[in-house]
């Protein structure tokens, strides 16, 4: 029962978000729509997402368990699907305010270089033939990606002295609407971690099944009575 | 340093293995003076860095047809061409070294640390070397006036310098995986982006417009020193 | 397949080493040793090997057999470190040490399609591995390369070199060092009769040293094995 509470609050929370983001009034300097409630809360889960990559992808470099690498697939895969519903509600919103889909505000372009960054990590991996160095490989380029992450969140708005993107969208704005905010951030980093856990179970089935040809070859009968066994407790020693 | 070896004959064959390879500046050095003579001997690099870095100006003044050019667009006309040029040359030092088969004998018989620096250090003269043919040829075909040449010159060394930082990092990554030329662009281009921008916002300023150039310059001193820390830290656990 | 349990060999290790501390009148009754303990290795579902284990003794020269793509080639690039093992573990038991963690500097490997700087001559590709261990004088190498009937050719570029020459090359570059572990794979190849004798010497003086590990198809290479390790 434990394991299904996390889905169960996921989704009751996500829905009530969803039913606050239609029936919101308009923020500071913006106009409202519901966008802006999948807009911001997607953008920072996909920032969380790929915070959490590079961690577990440092913990693979430490441990070297293949629970640790699958993690951090996972939280990238679903850091980079947030991002995209980030960009795109974002260009709903932006042609709401701004009258156009896309205006080259340092923003935008720092989503699309963010997601750039890990479109090229996943061409990495599936360049990589040696499962182990591949995940090496991952692990390095997702910190490197951080490192490019957080350039475009924090640096490059200080660089560049235009920008559309309201600086005080959060503390400036009305009570009600911050707490919708929160609410919806909330809510999709609890979507992103469940989304992410399930992700990571699937692989590890997946890696346990690979595994098992590793496996020294048994005769019939026994392996037929271990089989219920063996499933159970397959060591994953990667070193 | 460590005393000569006796002579490598029948009679030493029952003497241990030769020291370990280590990190030191003579091997940083060998490594070096390596791909300095193998480029020497080919020039395949320097060729095909400075084929591009010559030839995207050209093509660029063609197409503006003698329109003076916003100091901007100036910048980053510069900063695409000198990244893509980069691109093509950076990643011959490593693809040299699979098309040799030699990676394999490298990560045996060399101090991970020697490969990268001596690596970084080569891919940095390479840079500065082509760009002191192809930066004035962009300048006069494109018709650049450059204002401030200290602020000019700092931009562009801190540009090199990132770029061939991560060219070591980044480089080893691709050349252990297929597709390793364009891969490299594809995974160097995103991690340089960065650079990229700063470096065009410095440069512009230095083309006479008018901003603070300043953080822009801290930007791309900032982002080097990580690229340079991240290469320290991360290089062993993509070479061994 | 060779099977021998890695536990008892650690025990026996351990055991020796307290004798050493102790100064013990007995010197250490083994030797160092190669062991590889139910290693097994995959590219992502592609399953390369699996549950390899054998143990080699210094002195010995074990031949690696097995047909195209049984995974002989896989192994040597294991032992050398350059890839690990799915499952499994590979260790270089050294005399008087628990266990090295770092094979790879051991290793000489001479591995098919000459890994040489073709654009460098004999001489730069040889001082560029020594310089690296920081030792070895030109006049050494050049008296090293003898051997190799190299020595003439110092000066000439390696990719110019015929490919018997550059299997000499291989077999120098491969074995300049003094390795703990040789590994060789299918080094006859290119080589001449001169070369094939050249290749029992070294393997011979091997013995002296260490470990070598030979992966081959070829019948008369193999024989210069004292057993075999099938894949």
């Amino acid at each position: 029962m434990k394991i299904m509470l996390l889905p169960i609050i996921t989704l009751i929370w996500v829905t009530a978000g969803a039913v606050i983001a239609w029936t919101m009034p308009a923020a500071n300097q913006l106009r409202a729509t519901p966008a802006a409630f999948y807009h911001v809360p997607m953008a920072i889960a996909m920032e969380i997402a790929f915070v959490l990559s590079a961690l577990y992808g440092i913990g693979w470099l430490r441990g070297r368990r293949v629970e640790s690498d699958a993690r951090s697939v996972a939280y990238a895969e679903v850091g980079f699907a947030f991002g995209i519903v980030a960009l795109i509600t974002g260009s709903v919103w932006a042609k709401i305010n701004w009258n156009s889909y896309w205006s080259w505000d340092p923003q935008q372009i720092g989503i699309v270089a963010t997601l750039l960054t890990y479109a090229a990590l996943f061409s990495l991996r599936g360049a990589t033939e040696d499962d182990l160095r591949r995940r090496d490989y991952w692990a390095v380029y997702a910190i490197l990606g951080v490192i490019a992450a957080i350039f475009w969140t924090f640096v490059f708005r200080h660089l560049t002295s235009f920008s559309l993107h309201p600086s005080k969208t959060l503390t400036g704005s009305d009570p009600l609407f911050k707490f919708a905010l929160r609410f919806n951030i909330v809510g999709f980093t609890m979507l992103l971690i469940w989304i992410a856990n399930l992700r990571t179970r699937v692989t590890m089935v997946e890696e346990r099944l690979h595994d098992r040809a590793l496996q020294p070859l048994q005769p019939l009968a026994s392996a037929a009575n271990e089989e219920t066994k063996e499933a159970k407790d397959v060591q994953w020693v990667s070193n | 340093m460590i005393p000569a070896e006796p002579a490598l004959t029948r009679a030493s064959a029952a003497m241990p293995c030769v020291a370990p390879p280590l990190m030191s500046l003579r091997a940083v050095r060998a490594v070096f003076w390596k791909e300095w003579q193998s480029e020497w001997r080919t020039r395949a690099s320097v060729k095909a860095i400075a084929l591009f870095a010559i030839a995207a100006p050209i093509a660029l003044s063609f197409s503006v047809a003698g329109q003076r050019l916003s100091p901007e667009v100036l910048a980053g006309a510069l900063w695409t061409t000198l990244l893509f040029a980069a691109l093509i040359g950076l990643s011959r030092a490593w693809v040299k070294e699979e098309e040799n088969n030699t990676l394999a004998l490298l990560r045996l018989g060399c101090a991970s640390e020697a490969v990268l620096w001596g690596k970084v250090l080569w891919n940095g003269v390479l840079l500065l070397a082509t760009q002191l043919a192809a930066v004035p040829i962009f300048i006069v075909l494109l018709d650049a006036r450059v204002s401030n040449v200290p602020l000019f010159v700092l931009a562009l060394l801190l540009g090199d310098a990132g770029l061939a930082i991560a060219s070591g990092l980044l480089g080893a990554m691709s050349s252990g995986a297929r597709a390793r030329g364009a891969l490299f662009c594809a995974i160097a281009v995103p991690i340089l982006l960065p650079l990229l921008v700063s470096a065009s916002w410095a440069t512009a300023v230095a083309f006479g417009a008018r901003h603070d150039a300043q953080s822009a310059l801290q930007a791309m001193a900032a982002y080097d020193v990580a690229l340079l820390a991240a290469s320290w830290m991360l290089f062993d656990f993509v070479w061994n | 397949m060779q099977n021998e349990t890695g536990s008892a060999e650690m025990e026996t290790l351990t055991v020796a080493e307290g004798a050493h501390r102790s100064t013990s009148s007995s010197p250490a009754s083994f030797a160092s040793s190669l062991q590889c303990s139910a290693v097994g290795k995959r590219f992502g579902t592609r399953v390369v090997m699996r549950d390899v284990s054998f143990e080699v003794k210094s002195g010995e020269v074990v031949a690696v057999v097995g047909r195209n793509g049984a995974g002989k080639s896989t192994l040597l690039r294991l032992v050398a470190g350059l890839t690990r093992p799915t499952v499994g573990s590979i260790r270089w038991l050294e005399e008087g040490t628990q266990h090295s963690d770092n094979l790879g500097w051991r290793c000489g490997l001479c591995a098919p399609d000459a890994p040489l700087y073709r654009e460098l001559t004999v001489g730069e590709n040889l001082e560029f591995w020594a310089q690296m261990r920081g030792a070895v004088s030109r006049e050494e190498l050049q008296a090293f390369l003898e051997r190799f009937q190299l020595r003439t050719r110092w000066n000439d570029l390696a990719g110019e070199l015929s490919s018997g020459l550059r299997a000499r090359l291989q077999l120098a570059v491969a074995t300049w060092h003094r390795p703990s572990v040789l590994l060789l794979d299918e080094p006859g190849a290119n080589l001449d009769e001169a070369g094939r004798t050249l290749l029992r010497e070294i393997v011979d003086e091997q013995r002296v040293r260490g470990v070598t590990l030979l992966a081959t198809n070829d019948a008369r290479e193999a024989e210069l094995a004292d057993r075999r390790v099938e894949l």
